[in-house]
């Protein structure tokens, strides 16, 4: 495997950079909420994900937007979008696809791949935890190693590649939560709330009215690609990796740095990968913030999102009502 | 020219990293300096302990104490003072993280020049790093003309320990001194008082006996009659110094004519202690012996308002009497303390005295007196138990006598159990216990077809009336069921 030398060599380049970065995130945000009014943080982690590379789980009860801000992104980047509506009894090869058996040109036979929803850019797996443990893992090998393979054929995705999961935390009846493998891919855990009083406001003007919106396309494929590697290049000082490191490792239990309602609270802590996301998930930020280098603020701005998710709490937890949430917090404020 | 930069960015944060060292060196000792004191004031008390050691040694000179005073006083302290703050500065370390950090946070930079400092570090910096360290020029800049902000230290008082300790210390070196002085000064001011009355008694014995004869058959007392006797009348002697140096002074008189013998000088001479030259005087000046038979006939009982008389009249009348008393008192005193010991333990041991003649009558009762005087002081110490018996007893008066010999004569040593018989009279409750043989009594034995058959129903039994709380017991047991049965049910159908 070879390492990559940077793209960005001089600072020169560094600063045109930060300025293609942010004046392209500001005009992704701004087309997008044309369409979803409120939720300015939920938009912003949604970005910060597609421009890290990660995935995102948007939890929330029905009729928040959440389908609405996937197509309204897939329409600001110009990118393809597919919808995957999750049931009890959807097979793996209803994402995936299938071999079918198609007649050719000379009226024979043959077998011919069709790939599944999942074979997109831009893709809404809705109502993730409906589905059965069996077609989930399917969604597995697609969001870590970003290709499908079906039978003995094995097709690539195309990049930018982001899934977009939603659940719904009300209508637990017939549901498969999560196993934690899959959860520990997902980049974010972003929760949607109900908009506010003058939100309804807007929402009723805009959706009950003659009001048609049609959205433009503000990038593309292109620019979504060279933002990844921006943020990528971005430096992280040592004082940053090793806060990162101890809040990674003050939420595994009885670990060197974790708080004693960790090692009372949590049965299993966040991974390797998690510190990844971090990393990822904080340099954006600084880029956001016109920096050029990562600091422990940035990483206390993302670390719930990206953290809340990883956790597994115990039985004590649950039953005393301690949210991960709460648990992280309370390891921020002792570092 | 960017490399000039670069050097000369670098050669700043050198800089900045200095300052922020001394800057925590300085730091650290002003922060030290409230325990550094604390530790000069614990010096202060080097200072009277050489002093009291320079005191102890043979070849003392007061010039060279109040010189190691004033060097002590002023030069330990001051050493534990200074190197105590010395060993904190050179002690405390920090890192160059540490110093650039100390100007982030004053100057609000986030971590800027500690970001700096890190890539500068990096042989090849990559585009994002060198537009880092271009940025953080600027923080550098404004950090290397920036005078840091001292801590906020608590102003330097000394505290009410410390000033405690430290006038304490002082004070007493300076008496340790002065005291020095003035025993070099004034020699026999210092000189042991014992020792001086022992001196001084050597030298009216020794006029004594240079200026009269012994009389044959008059034995000065020997050293254990000396202590019997001392021990009658330790007691109210002590209460009245006054009365006892004057009672001194009339036992000096009464001495300087009499005849003594060696014996009685060395047992003179083996006594240490003033008290026992009171009691010694005591015994020259005692009552005439038929006077005493009388005062200790009157009296049966003590008294602790008496005794407190006694004790007062006592050493009145003894100091009158002084004159009067010839050595044979002496002599008879000293075998009634040996006999009234013997008596006493006798009484101890629960037999009965022997029936006296009439010479040891007549020393009895001498003896009565002394025991008298002594178990006097006994009982003013034990306690209210005394004080109600001394109710009890006779009290004739300011000249009674105590007869009774202390509550250990009323207690008998030998133990007996109580018993309880009969029933309590109107007196004094006295009750005997014995044991009761237990009877056998006879048992008729019953056949059961012998009662009879029952003629009659046995009619309706009535209930008996229940209670108010009763009722409710039953209600909520029959409630507490309904739900459990209900409960289950609804867990069964789940």
């Amino acid at each position: 495997m070879t390492i990559s030398a940077s793209t960005i060599s001089t600072a020169d380049h560094a600063e045109h950079s930060i300025l293609f970065f942010c004046e392209t995130f500001h005009a992704i945000k701004t087309e997008i909420g044309k369409m979803i009014v409120g939720q300015e943080a939920v938009v912003e982690g949604v970005l910060t994900a597609l421009c890290a590379g990660g995935h995102v789980l948007l939890e929330g009860v029905p009729g928040l937007g959440k389908t609405m801000l996937v197509s309204a992104i897939s329409r600001s980047v110009d990118l393809p979008f597919s919808r995957i509506q999750f049931t009890p009894d959807m097979m793996p090869a209803d994402i995936q696809g299938a071999s079918v058996l198609l007649e050719n040109e000379n009226g024979g036979h043959e077998l011919t791949f069709q790939p599944g929803p999942i074979v997109s850019n831009l893709v809404l797996a809705d109502e993730i935890n409906r589905a059965t443990p069996k077609t989930q893992s399917a969604l597995l090998e697609v969001m870590q190693e970003k290709q499908v393979t079906v039978g003995k054929r094995t097709v690539k995705l195309d990049e930018p590649f982001c899934v977009m999961a939603t659940q719904n935390p009300v209508d637990q009846e017939g549901t498969y939560p999560l196993p934690e493998a899959q959860l520990d891919r997902f980049l974010f855990k972003l929760e949607v709330g109900y908009p506010s009083e003058q939100d309804y406001h807007t929402i009723i003007d805009r959706t009950t009215s003659g009001l048609n919106i049609e959205l433009k396309p503000v990038s593309n494929r292109e620019e979504l690609i060279r933002m990844r590697t921006i943020v990528r290049d971005v430096s992280v000082s040592e004082a940053a990796k090793a806060f990162a490191i101890k809040l990674v490792m003050g939420t595994q239990p009885h670990s060197q740095y974790a708080s004693p309602s960790v090692n009372e609270f949590v049965s299993l802590g966040a991974s390797p990968r998690g510190i990844q996301s971090l990393m990822l998930a904080a340099k954006v930020v600084a880029l956001l913030d016109n920096r050029f280098e990562v600091m422990e603020q940035d990483i206390r701005k993302i670390a719930i999102p990206v953290l809340r998710h990883r956790m597994v709490l115990n039985f004590k937890a649950q039953a005393t009502g301690q949210s991960a949430d709460s648990l992280i917090k309370n390891l921020l404020s002792g570092f | 020219m960017q490399s000039t930069k670069a050097s000369q960015t670098e050669l700043q944060l050198n800089l900045l990293a200095q300052r922020g060292a001394a800057f925590f060196r300085r730091a650290a000792v002003s922060c030290h300096r409230h325990k550094a004191m604390d530790y000069a004031c614990r010096a202060l008390w080097v200072s009277p302990l050489l002093c009291v050691l320079l005191f102890l040694l043979p070849g003392f000179s007061v010039t060279a104490a109040i010189a190691l005073l004033v060097m002590s006083l002023a030069i330990i302290p001051a050493g534990v003072y200074a190197f105590s703050l010395l060993f904190v500065g050179l002690t405390t370390k920090t890192t160059r993280k540490q110093s650039l950090a100390l100007y982030d946070n004053q100057l609000g930079f986030k971590d800027d020049l500690q970001i700096a400092d890190e890539f500068f570090q990096i042989k090849a910096p990559t585009g994002f790093e060198q537009a880092a360290l271009a940025s953080c020029r600027i923080s550098v800049e404004k950090a290397s003309n920036h005078e840091l902000v001292p801590f906020p230290v608590r102003p330097h008082s000394l505290t009410r320990r410390q000033k405690v300790f430290g006038g304490l210390s002082l004070l007493l070196s300076v008496l340790v001194v002065i005291t020095a002085m003035l025993r070099t000064e004034f020699p026999s001011v210092f000189s042991n008082p014992a020792e001086a009355d022992i001196t001084e008694f050597e030298e009216i014995v020794q006029s004594a006996l240079s200026s009269t004869s012994t009389a044959p058959g008059r034995n000065r007392l020997s050293t254990s009659e000396n202590h019997n006797a001392r021990q009658s009348q330790h007691g109210p002697d002590a209460t009245n110094p006054a009365q006892a140096e004057k009672s001194m002074e009339s036992g000096d008189a009464a001495e300087s004519g009499a005849t003594t013998g060696s014996a009685g000088a060395a047992a003179a001479k083996a006594v240490p202690e003033k008290a026992q030259k009171n009691s010694e005087l005591r015994i020259v000046t005692k009552l005439p012996p038929p006077l005493m038979a009388r005062l200790t006939s009157e009296n049966s009982q003590t008294d602790s308002g008496s005794q407190s008389d006694n004790s007062q009249a006592g050493p009145q009348q003894e100091s009158q009497q002084a004159d009067a008393n010839s050595k044979d008192e002496n002599k008879s005193a000293s075998t009634d303390s040996n006999s009234a010991q013997q008596d006493e333990q006798q009484n101890q041991a629960g037999q009965p005295p022997a029936a006296p003649s009439g010479q040891q009558q007549a020393q009895r009762n001498n003896k009565k007196q002394d025991s008298g005087k002594k178990n006097g002081q006994q009982q003013q110490s034990s306690g209210s138990q005394q004080n109600s018996n001394s109710q009890n007893s006779n009290t004739q008066g300011d000249d009674a006598q105590k007869k009774s010999r202390g509550i250990n004569q009323l207690m008998l040593a030998v133990p007996m159990e109580d018993q309880f018989i009969g029933t309590p009279g109107p007196g004094r409750e006295k009750s005997i216990t014995e044991k009761q043989p237990s009877e056998e009594k006879p048992m008729t034995e019953t056949i059961s077809a012998s009662r009879g058959q029952t003629v009659q129903s046995a009619q309706v039994q009535q209930k008996p009336a229940t209670q108010f709380w009763e009722k409710q017991m039953l209600s909520d047991f029959f409630q507490q069921q309904h739900q459990n049965s209900q409960h289950n049910e609804n867990a069964n159908d789940n």
